[in-house]
């Protein structure tokens, strides 16, 4: 693959690392399943504590996509985080179906630029989105120092005309970092999963 | 509507309303799509015995079914008694199809099996003729696992229709080391305000992807330097070693193969790629793992089959209009057989690259056509690139006219078979 050196520093973002890409494999696969599976399950409401810090998190998160600061939301995951959006509801298996979404770091970096570029017609004008979180719900998942939660999701989108919204649940794992708490994997499931949907190249 | 047609229909240009007109789109449902050989199915969407799979014809609804023997039919999704649609599920499996309405029912051939209270049916003559109230039969021929239905009980045989397309479907399905191709896999189901045709004149539109795909290919450029997927469109693709070809009836190519010396190396990074090859070379060794990746990538062709489905790189798109300006394409995943799971996995990422990259780019211009082609003054579209250029030649090989890649020769050649079919006398009949 002819991807040099002098392309990796071209990335535009210091904060992005070189253009490879090692963590999707089986074992990836079947941690992705584990979680979805997890994230169906009964959850409880956040403590105080938690609320601080996982709940604050996942709403900072919505507010940056909103606000169309992609970079910034970049800086919110973790190395090998991953975003999907299954083609199926409820979420079929990920290493056998195309998604919606299904990117990892490598790939979220692309999309970002892919928009940066300013010549996507898809994104002339850019779509502007309000993003809609239910009460975040943490579900039981060890080891317990990944945060594992789901809320109820929807997203409302105006590019040119007509407003429209997408609704569903999302997910995520949180996982402490010297950083701080970082996304490591984020799931939306939407209601229309496997249905008909115009121009999905703004953020879910 | 027939005089009218002719004369919108030009060796250089066609005229906008067979774009607007809500009453051609009509017609274009019951004669052209009813009339040719048009893509329903693939057989791996039935692999058991009794599966079916819902679809359109057209707009006709219909059930695609295997039965217990293993055959493939073609239904009408129409209740012979009132007109109910008697399956109302996407896809199963079911011997037999009971009507929710009155509770008719039918064996998944056709045949009506149970009227509820029949006696009510009967006649001096005696009871209710089951016979003649079967569910429509739709005539069906599959070449190599693609089911295709006609109601014109005239056509030609499957074969003799598809011509020298038959012998590129080859090439396309024979990237399978077993020759197996599986449509299995979700679909990207994307929807767009505007004609169904856009989408066909796009499949073979080698003029395009150097201005409509621009952003996909500054980002490709800028993230990972030269070479890197489809950037040799970014030239002067006349002088580049892409063609189209016209291969009859409708049946349009557009061959990318000549600028892809290898894929994998060049295919666009895309998540799983570097560990699975890695699994892949520690595994088969170097030469047969890089010839396992080989067709995880696209395949480098646009084979256009008239009127609805696109076989383009790894997906099949069949194109679903919904209203004269209102159309669905849906890209099905696929599979192949003889290739480790491995090449599976990565298949599926790269199956969700152009969907979210190209295509998008591509259906903002078709809704933008769709509005410009709304002005009443402003009245052709013009598909005349290359018609006079003289570079186009009549393939020895193939028997087909080829040009260079950005000759709308394509577009030239869907509007004759669309004219054809539009002012013929077709007898279309279930049977
Ligand atoms: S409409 Fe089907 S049984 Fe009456
Ligand atoms: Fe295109």
């Amino acid at each position: 693959m002819a991807i040099t050196q002098a392309a990796r520093q071209r990335t535009g973002d210091p904060r992005i690392p070189a253009p490879e890409s090692h963590y999707v494999d089986d074992d990836f696969y079947a941690g992705l399943r584990a979680h979805t599976a997890a994230l169906q399950e009964r959850g409880r409401p956040l403590t105080e504590a938690e609320r601080a810090t996982a709940g604050e998190l996942v709403a900072h998160e919505a507010w940056l996509l909103d606000q169309g600061r992609f970079e910034d939301w970049f800086g919110l995951l973790t190395d090998d985080c991953f975003v999907w959006a299954p083609t199926s509801y409820p979420p079929g298996d990920p290493q056998r179906e195309v998604a919606l979404v299904a990117d990892d770091r490598r790939r979220l970096r692309d999309r970002i630029a892919w928009i940066r570029t300013a010549l996507a017609s898809a994104q002339i004008p850019e779509s502007r989105t309000a993003h809609l979180l239910g009460e975040p719900l943490r579900v039981p998942w060890t080891p317990d120092d990944d945060v594992v939660l789901r809320a109820s999701y929807l997203v409302t989108e105006v590019r040119t005309e007509g407003l429209r919204q997408l609704a569903g649940w999302c997910g995520w794992v949180l996982r402490g970092t010297p950083d701080g708490l970082r996304i490591h994997r984020k799931i939306v499931s939407l209601v229309d999963a496997d249905r008909g949907h115009r121009n999905l190249t703004f953020f879910l | 509507m027939r005089q009218d047609l002719t004369t919108l229909v030009r060796p250089d240009r066609v005229h906008r309303s067979l774009y607007t007109d809500p009453a051609i789109f009509a017609a274009e449902m019951t004669t052209l799509f009813g009339g040719s050989w048009t893509f329903l199915a693939h057989g791996s969407e039935v692999p058991g015995p009794h599966d079916y799979v819902r679809k359109r014809l057209g707009q006709r609804p219909v059930i695609v079914t295997r039965d217990g023997d293993g055959a493939i039919h073609a239904l009408v999704n129409r209740c012979t008694h009132r007109g109910a649609t008697v399956c109302r599920l996407d896809a199963g499996t079911a011997t037999r199809f009971t009507c929710p309405y009155h509770g008719w029912t039918f064996s998944n051939t056709g045949a009506l099996t149970g009227v509820p209270w029949g006696a009510g049916y009967r006649t001096p003559a005696g009871a209710i003729d089951r016979a003649e109230l079967g569910l429509g039969r739709i005539r069906v021929e599959t070449y190599r696992g693609f089911v295709f239905g006609t109601l014109d009980v005239d056509a030609p045989p499957l074969l003799e229709h598809l011509g020298y397309a038959a012998t590129v479907l080859d090439d396309w399905i024979d990237r399978s080391p077993t020759g197996e191709v599986r449509v299995q896999h979700g679909a990207h189901r994307m929807e767009f305000a505007g004609n169904w045709k856009l989408a066909y004149d796009n499949s073979a539109d080698g003029y395009h992807p150097g201005f409509s795909h621009r952003s996909l290919l500054t980002m490709r450029q800028e993230q990972y330097g030269a070479g890197v997927d489809m950037q040799y469109v970014l030239a002067d693709v006349d002088a580049g070693a892409q063609t189209v070809a016209d291969l009859g009836r409708g049946n349009t190519f557009l061959d990318q193969r000549g600028e892809i010396p290898r894929f994998w190396p060049q295919a666009a990074p895309s998540p799983g790629r570097e560990a699975y090859e890695a699994v892949l070379r520690a595994r088969l060794g170097d030469a047969l793992a890089e010839e396992a990746l080989e067709p995880a990538v696209g395949s480098g062709m646009n084979i256009n089959l008239f009127p609805n489905l696109l076989i383009i790189g790894n997906q099949l798109q069949v194109i679903e209009p919904l209203a004269v300006n209102r159309t669905r394409l849906t890209w099905y995943a696929t599979s192949i057989g003889g290739v480790p799971d491995e090449v599976t996995a990565i298949r599926m990422r790269l199956q969700e690259d152009f969907p979210s990259f190209g295509e998008p780019d591509d259906l903002v211009n078709f809704e933008e056509c769709q509005d410009g082609l709304s002005v009443p003054e402003m009245e052709w579209v013009m598909t005349h690139r290359h018609l006079q250029s003289g570079r186009s030649w009549i393939d020895e090989r193939t028997g087909c006219e080829t040009g260079p890649v950005s000759d709308e020769l394509p577009i030239r050649a869907f509007w004759r078979r669309w004219s054809e079919l539009m002012t013929a006398d077709l007898k279309l009949a279930v049977t």
